[in-house]
C-alpha cells in the first residue's frame, strides 16, 4: 500500500506560515500550519493557504512568498528556510 | 562614507532629531519628504490609518532600498523613518531624509525611493472611516494606478 503513495505524501512536511493584513484578519489567525511536500515551492504554499482560507483566493493570487524575510519566486522551493511569510500587496507610506 | 539609518517606530516622528542624521559639512542639499495621513479618498473620510508591519523583513527591505539609493543616487546620507500602529490624520506615517554635495541627487531619491517602498517593504495600512468601518489596503496594479493618479491631481 505505501508503494502506491505518491513520493510527495511519503514525505509531506508540516510547515508554519505567516499571515498578514486582510489575510490575517480572513484566517482569524497570524500564522497556519500547512502539509506540503519536501519539495514544495512558493506556489504550492499559496495554493494551500488558497484551499484554507477560500474568501482571500482573489487576493492570494497578488501575494507574494517571502523566505527568511526575502522575496522569492513562485518557483523557489521552500527548502531549509525557517521563516515562511505570505506578503500581500503592500500600501505603507 | 554614507550613513543609512532606518527605523520602525510606533510613536510620533520627531522629524526634528532627524535633522542631525544628514548632517555633513561636505554636503550642499538635504531634501525631505514627509507622507501624512490624508483625511479623504474620494469622496470617503478617514477617521484613523493604522499601519501594521512584518518587523523585521520591512526593516530589511527598507535597509536594502537606502544603500540602493546611496549608490544609485550618489547620496552621503539617508534617513527612512515609517511609523506602524495607529497614524491619527494629519500626522507622518513616513519620514525620508537624504543629503547630497548636490541638488538634483537628493531631489531625484526622493520619489525614487518612495515608489520602492510602496511596492516592496511588507508595510499595510488599514483605514478607518468616519461611518466606523475599515478596510486594509492591498492595491493591485490597478487600484495603483487609481490611486497614483488621483495623488497626482
Amino acid at each position: 500500500m505505501e508503494n502506491l503513495l505518491p513520493e510527495a505524501y511519503k514525505t509531506a512536511m508540516q510547515r508554519e506560515i505567516l499571515l498578514f493584513a486582510a489575510l490575517r484578519d480572513a484566517a482569524g489567525t497570524d500564522s497556519l500550519v500547512i502539509d506540503v511536500g519536501s519539495d514544495a515551492t512558493a506556489a504550492d504554499v499559496i495554493c494551500e493557504v488558497a484551499q484554507r482560507v477560500p474568501s482571500m483566493q482573489t487576493l492570494l493570487a497578488s501575494c507574494r512568498v517571502a523566505l527568511d524575510s526575502r522575496y522569492v519566486a513562485n518557483t523557489q522551493p521552500l527548502g531549509t528556510a525557517t521563516e515562511i511569510a505570505i506578503i500581500p500587496p503592500v500600501s505603507g507610506g | 562614507m554614507s550613513e543609512c539609518y532606518v527605523e520602525l517606530t510606533e510613536n510620533p516622528i520627531d522629524a526634528g532629531a532627524l535633522l542631525t542624521k544628514v548632517g555633513d559639512p561636505d554636503v550642499g542639499a538635504h531634501a525631505w519628504f514627509y507622507g501624512v495621513t490624508r483625511r479623504t479618498t474620494g469622496d470617503r473620510v478617514t477617521s484613523l490609518l493604522s499601519y501594521e508591519a512584518h518587523p523585521s523583513m520591512a526593516v530589511a527591505e527598507l535597509k536594502r532600498l537606502a544603500a540602493e539609493a546611496i549608490e544609485r543616487f550618489g547620496l552621503n546620507s539617508i534617513v527612512v523613518v515609517h511609523r506602524v500602529g495607529e497614524v491619527p490624520v494629519g500626522e507622518a506615517s513616513v519620514v525620508l531624509g537624504c543629503s547630497s554635495a548636490h541638488r538634483k541627487s537628493s531631489f531625484a531619491a526622493l520619489p525614487w525611493l518612495m515608489d520602492q517602498i510602496k511596492t516592496d517593504v511588507p508595510i499595510w495600512k488599514r483605514e478607518t472611516y468616519a461611518d466606523g468601518t475599515t478596510q486594509w489596503v492591498h492595491p493591485t496594479e490597478s487600484v495603483v494606478d487609481e490611486r497614483e493618479a488621483e495623488d497626482d491631481a
